[in-house]
């Protein structure tokens, strides 16, 4: 199995994978996202929503390390993040629309890179990273395309080829940034096929995104960001109501909402943290 | 023994070719994959300060200049990875400085003219001493080794920067580390192909083998086995033709990567005229998605209402109608 599944700890419940307190994220000089308190435990299928500029692609990239942390409590299983060092567990799935073309690489190849964590210092492929390199290009129905030169694929193809690089890592859990985005439809059936796939087989996903209906029935939760700040947490059953809810009810939630995911660690095990509107804690 | 090896000189030269030869496009295909190819060049431009205070100060020009190139190659790093838009700019004071300094340096020297530098700015093989050589080939099996090792790490922070820091990657240092590849090889080179023409050696086999190969790997190989054969064949040819041996090199790369543009170029045009694109298609086949597979010849066909679609780039192929014989359906 390429990435593992929810890994029971005797009674704790899931695993908690990602635990932001009060954490704020941005570049150096400018917090982008401020004040978000999150717990994800393994399992959960999160979507983080929000309108450009809301923050979210600096919240996730901030837990890989790609922005600067700047406050607040942020731990990648258990460990606080300054002193993080197993970065193959986090698979990341970036915001490209083209693998660049400036020279020849298959997909393979590029699949390929997600193995170097794991391989030594030469960073050779042996046996066993070949047939996990070819089971990865399987999982997202790209096994015939192994040995094709990835600017001639489409671009739907190269976000798959880009999650098979993540899921080659072996990660806990996969990071991806807006995987449907600029996408043709046929592609984003694929793809949601994908992510369905993966989801059934217990892997854990932080996704980016901005079209909840590409995902379908795949998440177990919503989390949507604005200004820089969690507005909404919990499941999309309650999200949709949220989102039918008049104007003003839900802008009036603004604020209640802020505090909601500050008490996620009291959920149960197998509960997905709920915080429907103006609801504190689970 | 053919007379070109029977000079104590041509052995040496031939030998210095090989190392450049080799070194020069395992280097650059990394370079052409940043889109950094003019970078040598500018390395290039420094040594040559380099040259010029080695000889003034009476020191070993080869170890000034590559004092000077190693000195660029980190500079050019940090200004590249502060990311400033001016990045380009700085790049192009240091590069012109460089020669400026060069030119003015040498001036000032009392054993010649500038007339000194053109042995490093044009190559000057068939002058290479022993010494020279035993430098030239020590620092040359370093950067292949080191190319060569590093070689699925450089490709992966060439490929995708962000996702290589993203696993823990250290890629300011391997990114270092190619600069300094880059500028030790532009000082073994200097004297084989000359300053100016150094980065043409790092980047047209790989012009070349991009055109033709399939893989990454296979291009890296080929651009390998193109560089040799042109650093050895130029040096061979300028013994015959008495020509300048830098030039010869650089014109025998070029024609070779001609030669690879027109095939490749008439090989698009055949393959073009034989297909036919299959009608707008929504579906994207895949192993999993329902339609009989067939392998055909080195692909596989996904047999749709009839039709035998081939997924070739972004589209898919209409291939021949039903045929029954050897071939096997896969479901």
């Amino acid at each position: 199995m390429l990435v593992s599944t929810t890994s029971h700890s005797l009674d704790d419940g899931p695993q908690v994978i990602v635990s932001l307190s009060s954490a704020s994220f941005g570049y150096v000089d400018r917090a982008v996202v401020s004040g978000v308190s999150l717990d994800i435990h393994a399992g959960e299928v999160v979507a983080i929503l929000g309108p450009n500029g809301s923050g979210k692609s600096t919240l996730v990239k901030g837990l890989l390390g790609l922005n600067a942390h700047l406050g607040g409590q942020v731990a990648l299983f258990g460990t606080p993040i300054e002193r993080f060092r197993d970065h193959a567990r986090l698979g990341y799935v970036p915001q490209r629309h083209t693998l660049s073309a400036s020279v020849r690489a298959t997909a393979a190849e590029i699949v390929a890179i997600g193995r170097l964590p794991h391989q030594g210092w030469l960073g050779r492929p042996k046996h066993e990273d070949r047939r996990i390199i070819a089971e990865s290009l399987a999982v997202v129905g790209l096994d015939d395309r192994a040995d094709v030169d990835v600017s001639t694929l489409s671009g739907g193809q190269q976000r798959r080829v880009l999650i098979a690089r993540a899921l080659a890592a072996q990660p806990d859990v996969l990071i991806m940034d807006e995987p449907t985005a600029g996408v043709d439809l046929a592609s984003q059936e694929v793809l949601s096929q994908v992510l369905a796939r993966l989801a059934g087989r217990g892997t854990t996903m932080l996704i980016v995104t901005h079209e909840l209906q590409a995902l379908g029935g795949v998440l177990t939760r919503i989390v949507q960001l604005n200004g820089g700040h969690v507005t909404y947490d919990g499941t999309p059953t309650q999200y949709a109501q949220w989102q039918g809810a008049p104007t003003t009810d839900h802008n009036g939630h603004h604020h209640d909402n802020e505090q909601g995911p500050a008490a996620s660690a009291a959920a149960g095990p197998l509960d997905h943290v709920n915080h429907p509107p103006g609801g504190h804690g689970a | 023994m053919p007379d070109i090896l029977t000079y104590n000189f041509m052995q040496h030269a031939l030998l210095a070719a090989f190392l450049v030869g080799l070194a020069a496009p395992m280097v650059g295909v990394f370079l052409v994959q940043r889109r950094l190819s003019l970078i040598g060049d500018g390395m290039g431009h420094v040594a040559l300060a380099g040259v010029a205070v080695g000889v003034v100060t009476n020191q070993a020009p080869v170890l000034t200049a590559l004092i000077f190139a190693v000195l660029a190659a980190v500079g050019i790093e940090l200004v590249r990875a502060r990311g400033r838009t001016s990045g380009d700019v700085a790049l192009a004071v240091m590069f012109y400085g460089g020669i400026a300094l060069g030119v003015v340096v040498i001036g000032k020297s009392t054993s010649g003219t500038p007339a000194n530098l053109d042995s490093y700015l044009f190559g000057a093989i068939s002058t290479t001493t022993h010494t020279d050589l035993v430098v030239f080939a020590g620092l040359a099996f370093v950067v292949v080794g080191i190319t060569w090792a590093l070689a699925p790490r450089l490709f992966a922070v060439a490929n995708d920067e962000e996702y290589a820091r993203a696993t823990g990657m250290r890629v300011t240092a391997l990114n270092i580390t190619l600069a300094v590849l880059t500028a030790v090889t532009v000082v073994v080179a200097m004297r084989v192909v000359g300053l100016l023409l150094i980065s043409a050696l790092m980047i047209v086999p790989n012009a070349t083998a991009q055109l033709i190969a399939g893989s990454f790997r296979s291009a890296m190989r080929m651009a390998v086995v193109i560089g040799v054969l042109c650093s050895v064949g130029g040096v061979a040819t300028s013994f015959y033709a008495d020509t300048a041996p830098g030039g010869t090199i650089v014109l025998l790369a070029i024609a070779l990567f001609l030669v690879a543009a027109s095939y490749s170029s008439l090989r698009g045009r055949i393959a073009g005229r034989k297909h036919e694109e299959a009608e707008q298609h929504e579906h994207e086949h895949g192993p999993n998605c329902g339609h009989a597979a067939i392998e055909h010849e080195h692909h596989v066909d996904y047999l749709h209402d009839g039709h035998r679609h081939a997924p070739h780039e972004g589209h898919y192929d209409e291939h021949d109608p039903l045929k029954t014989h050897d071939e096997t359906v896969r479901h």
